[in-house]
């Protein structure tokens, strides 16, 4: 039996460099409108006095969960979730209610007001059907993006992922969403700040 | 196959190289079936950047397409700076040109006119040419504030340009940040090393005033030091090295000219003329514990049976039979170290002891480290002993041109060249540049300004300025405008029209890098590539280097006798043995191998043939030949009477992974990741001052004052304010605002009066200030 293929896109943020590069590389492979991000870099920190401080870089992007809470909202079946894991919308069924803006507990979805419709991530699924990686890994510029399937045991994010297990976590693995992002904590400091979220 | 790969859907991706930094990554760019530019990414096939793009890069299209760009020639029909303009062919403008910089030339001099630009980036040699083709090479350009005082202070001590590239951060057991950003502003070389280091757990040391610096917080030690105090820090780095022997031993006897006698006094090197009646005028000498004597010092022929000696005093007999008082070079630089304490260091660099010691201790004992060092040593008005003391941390342990430490980019070594940058036709005429400091490479820009403000001690008639931005990188950039505004006659080549181009009476349009053909050099490491076009030209755009080189053949053909850029190319390759045609075929040639200490073949490109510790260059021109901390013109300690009213330091230039300098605040996608100026402060000193997040802010100098948003950060020591520099233009696609009358400017703050007195580089990164809402 053929082994089914699960995409995932695993963030080390030991080694993010916040310099954005992820986010130009998405609007200009995606045509994104101006201010709407499929993904974005947030700084946090630095936190303490000076200087004994601390401060993380933490992307953030669509989850593409396995078990996503926006799939069960939309009413006119616009957001699906292909074989691989990918999310997307069916901008052809999407009438921009935005229920699905406020079910998704990542905050990983725009309402396009001029287009009417709602948009994010969509994990370059054009990109990855042709065997290539999507804009923002490829891009980054701390290489921490690593992508593949994740039922591979030969990939490069599974064996990545192997020898970081110690320091991989999820975000809100509480919900039950079941993210196809996971992120490595930083080596040093932002462990209190990721301590809430270690599954 | 070639660097032009065809689709099958008839669009195409070429091999090139980005020009959004200097630094030139690998690029790929994806043109379709209709000749558009769909897509640039990086190339993996580049050593250096493997296929990562930093944000401005992945912007590229963004830049080529936009509909500010200037299109066509245009002539200034207005009052200057009204804006009125009408197009013109490129041959009028080229004929006007010309007609102007022969008539000025005959009724003024050559040195009337000036020739100008801005970060250069692969034109500096051609700019350069084109300024010695008119007689005078002004070559007007922000050296002062970036590459001269490195270039410079480097070349002339250790013959190689050891930082940028040089820092072999890949194989380097220690990576040290000083004053350098380099993951964002030139990724391209750093990126790699640093990516891999956290793999190899590398130790990692930042040394930057701003905690905000990307790796800080992944760093051993973070090194939060008073901005302008780094010749301190790196002074008991060097006396922890010195007293707890952590020195290489060998190689500063052997390979730096630690071990020469100088004269006790005057710190004059002894020669072996004054010895001996045979002895040499040039020929150094050392003390040799072998033969207990005076011996003349070995050049790159190392001598086996010579054991000088690095420390200690000695009493020696001249010819005349008068005894000379001399001690080592090692020994002066050892008591000028001794006394700075890391104690005292400390307490002028606002650190602890402690992060003094540690640091020190695991640079010098690492197998290797690389230092990457930058703007943040230069820009400040003491940059030649603080750049010679950081090279003289690297010589004394030993880091010099090794794996792992700070390697020799020959590149550095023949980029100005006569051969390219072509000597001056009338030697007489050249002298005219007007230079005050003896370690600055051209005319010193605020003495050109000078100069064209009061006419003395010549008439300056005419400014040429190829991409290059005066009104926002020059200090006092109102005097600066005040002195172009004086001037008869000004040309600005530009991707947009800029606060210096809205003053110009031509300005051309200058073609993106995706749409012109250079050979990508400089900062390429060990590496020629063909940054070829990916279309052709939009609308009349033009490459600069056509337009230089055109220039250059219509004022003296026999200096540019090219007929195309390609001819120019060759010209350029001519001692790799390849072509231009060759070059975009392969798109990558290497034309230096990957080895270590290169020196053991013909020495350091010196006139000792050693690493200068003890420069004899500078020795030579009455400047202080070894390292040394030096304060800067104007801080808390130097100028204490103007620090009760401005009691803060101002950083000026921090920097964002996504502009360049003045670049790009008219990209949408650029723009909305950092939409407006604004000035980093401490969060407790805001809170002290009724200061809050977003307020409008002034901060301001004794020498002036600009207006940005408050952004409060722990980030920052309580004394130190930090801003951003290259504010001027707008983006009404997102209804963002320009930035007219300098009112953002940060170069209001920082005085054209005091600099450097041997690089003349400004205190654009230490100077004091006050900070109250607005
Ligand atoms: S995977 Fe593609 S669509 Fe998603 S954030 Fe990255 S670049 Fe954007
Ligand atoms: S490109 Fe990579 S390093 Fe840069 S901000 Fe994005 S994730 Fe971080
Ligand atoms: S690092 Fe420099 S060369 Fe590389 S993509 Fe960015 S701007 Fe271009």
């Amino acid at each position: 039996m053929k082994r089914k293929i699960r995409y995932t896109l695993l963030i080390d943020l030991d080694k993010c460099v916040g310099c954005m590069s992820c986010t130009i590389a998405c609007k200009n492979e995606n045509n994104v409108d101006p201010g709407i991000f499929w993904n974005r870099v947030y700084k946090v920190g630095p936190e303490g006095q000076f200087p004994n401080l601390d401060m993380f870089y933490f992307p953030k992007q669509c989850m593409h969960c396995n078990d996503p809470l926006c799939i069960k909202v939309c009413p006119t079946k616009a957001t699906y979730k292909t074989e691989e894991g990918i999310v997307l919308v069916d901008h052809d069924k999407c009438y921009g209610c935005g229920y699905c803006t406020w079910a998704c507990p990542y905050g990983a979805r725009t309402k396009n007001e001029k287009k009417g419709m709602v948009e994010k991530c969509i994990l370059c699924a054009h990109l990855v059907e042709r065997g290539e990686k999507p804009a923002c890994v490829v891009s980054c510029v701390g290489n921490c993006r690593v992508f593949g399937d994740i039922n591979d045991p030969t990939s490069e994010i599974s064996i990545y992922l192997a020898e970081h297990s110690d320091s991989a976590f999820q975000i809100h693995p509480e919900i039950g969403t079941k993210p196809s992002v996971i992120y490595l904590k930083p080596r040093k400091g932002a462990a209190k700040l990721c301590q809430s979220n270690t599954r | 196959m070639g660097s032009i790969i065809h689709k099958p859907d008839g669009g195409k991706i070429i091999k090139t190289n980005c020009f959004e930094c200097h630094a030139k990554c690998g690029a790929l760019c994806h043109v379709d079936s209709k000749g558009r530019l769909v897509k640039v990414e990086g190339n993996p096939e580049d050593p250096r950047n493997e296929g990562r793009m930093c944000p401005k890069g992945r912007a590229a299209i963004n830049i080529l397409y936009h509909p500010d760009r200037l299109n066509y020639p245009m002539k200034r029909v207005g009052a200057r700076g009204e804006g009125k303009w009408e197009r013109i062919t490129w041959d009028e403008a080229m004929d006007t040109i010309y007609t102007k910089i022969m008539e000025y030339r005959d009724q003024f001099g050559p040195e009337s006119i000036v020739n100008a630009q801005g970060t250069g980036r692969g034109t500096n040699q051609w700019n350069q040419r084109l300024g010695n083709t008119i007689g005078v090479n002004h070559w007007l350009a922000p050296g002062h504030i970036c590459l001269a005082p490195i270039l410079v202070t480097s070349l002339s001590t250790i013959g190689m340009v050891t930082n940028w590239e040089g820092a072999d951060l890949d194989r380097s057991e220690v990576q040290v940040f000083w004053g350098s950003n380099q993951i964002w502003t030139e990724q391209t070389y750093t990126s790699g090393g640093v990516n891999r280091g956290r793999d190899r757990n590398v130790k990692l040391i930042v040394i930057d005033p701003n905690f905000e610096h990307p790796l800080a917080a992944r760093a051993d030690h973070f090194i939060g030091l008073r901005p302008g105090s780094d010749s301190a820090l790196a002074m008991a780095w060097i006396h922890v090295i010195i007293e707890e022997n952590l020195y290489d031993e060998s190689f500063c006897k052997r390979w730096t000219t630690a071990p020469i006698l100088i004269d006790s006094e005057t710190l004059n090197p002894i020669t072996e003329d004054k010895l001996k009646a045979t002895g040499k005028k040039d020929t150094l000498v050392v003390w040799d514990r072998n033969t207990q004597g005076v011996q003349p010092m070995d050049d790159h022929h190392l001598k086996p049976e010579l054991d000088p000696e690095l420390n200690g005093y000695f009493e020696i007999v001249d010819l005349n039979g008068e005894i000379l008082k001399v001690k080592t070079a090692w020994q002066e630089l050892r008591e000028r170290a001794a006394k700075m304490t890391p104690e005292k260091a400390a307490r002028l660099c606002w650190l602890e002891p402690k992060q003094i010691y540690d640091s020190a201790r695991m640079y010098a004992k690492a197998k290797s480290a690389a230092i990457s060092y930058f703007q943040g040593l230069e820009e400040h008005t003491n940059s030649m002993h603080t750049i010679h003391a950081v090279n003289t941390l690297m010589m004394i342990t030993g880091n010099l041109d090794v794996f792992g430490g700070n390697m020799w980019p020959m590149f550095w070594n023949h980029m100005l060249s006569d051969r390219l940058t072509g000597r001056p036709t009338d030697p007489k005429a050249a002298e005219k540049k007007s230079n005050p400091f003896k370690l600055y490479v051209a005319s010193h820009p605020q003495q050109v300004f000078e100069t064209m403000l009061t006419g003395k001690p010549y008439p300056i008639k005419m400014y040429l300025g190829i991409a290059g931005n005066p009104l926002s990188w020059s200090e006092q950039p109102e005097n600066t405008k005040k002195a172009l505004l004086n001037l008869d006659f000004i040309v600005v080549m530009d991707y947009f029209l800029s606060p210096t181009a809205q003053l110009a009476d031509i300005v051309l349009p200058s073609a993106h890098w995706t749409e012109r053909d250079y050979i990508a050099d400089e900062q390429c490491g060990r590496w020629y590539f063909a940054q070829q076009k990916a279309v052709d030209p939009l609308y009349e755009r033009r490459s600069d280097v056509t337009f230089i080189r055109e220039l250059g053949h219509k004022i003296n053909p026999e200096m540019w006798p090219w007929q195309t850029d390609e001819e120019l190319f060759d010209f350029q390759l001519e001692p790799e043995g390849v072509t231009y045609k060759e070059l975009k075929d392969k798109w990558i040639h290497e034309h230096t191998p990957d080895v270590e200490k290169k020196y053991e073949a013909n020495g350091f490109a010196t006139p000792t043939k050693k690493a200068e510790i003890y420069s004899t260059v500078f020795q030579s021109i009455g400047i202080d030949p070894l390292a040394d901390y030096e304060e800067p013109l104007e801080s808390p300690y130097s100028e204490p009477e103007i620090a009760k009213d401005y009691p803060y330091i101002l950083v000026t230039g921090r920097r964002y992974p996504n502009y360049y300098h003045s670049q790009y605040r008219g990209i949408p996608y650029l723009r909305e990741l950092a939409p407006e100026p604004r000035v980093m402060i401490n969060e407790g000193l805001a809170e002290e001052l009724g200061i809050k997040e977003f307020d409008n802010v002034w901060i301001e100098s004794p020498h002036g004052k600009c207006m940005m948003k408050a952004q409060l950060t722990n980030g920052l020591h309580p004394r130190v304010i930090s801003i951003p520099h290259g504010w001027w233009q707008g983006c009404p696609e997102l209804g963002l605002p320009d930035y007219p009358d300098f009112i953002a400017n940060a170069n209001n703050c920082i005085t054209h009066k005091k600099h450097d007195k041997n690089t003349g580089s400004p205190g654009s990164r230490s100077s004091l200030c006050q900070i109250y809402k607005a």
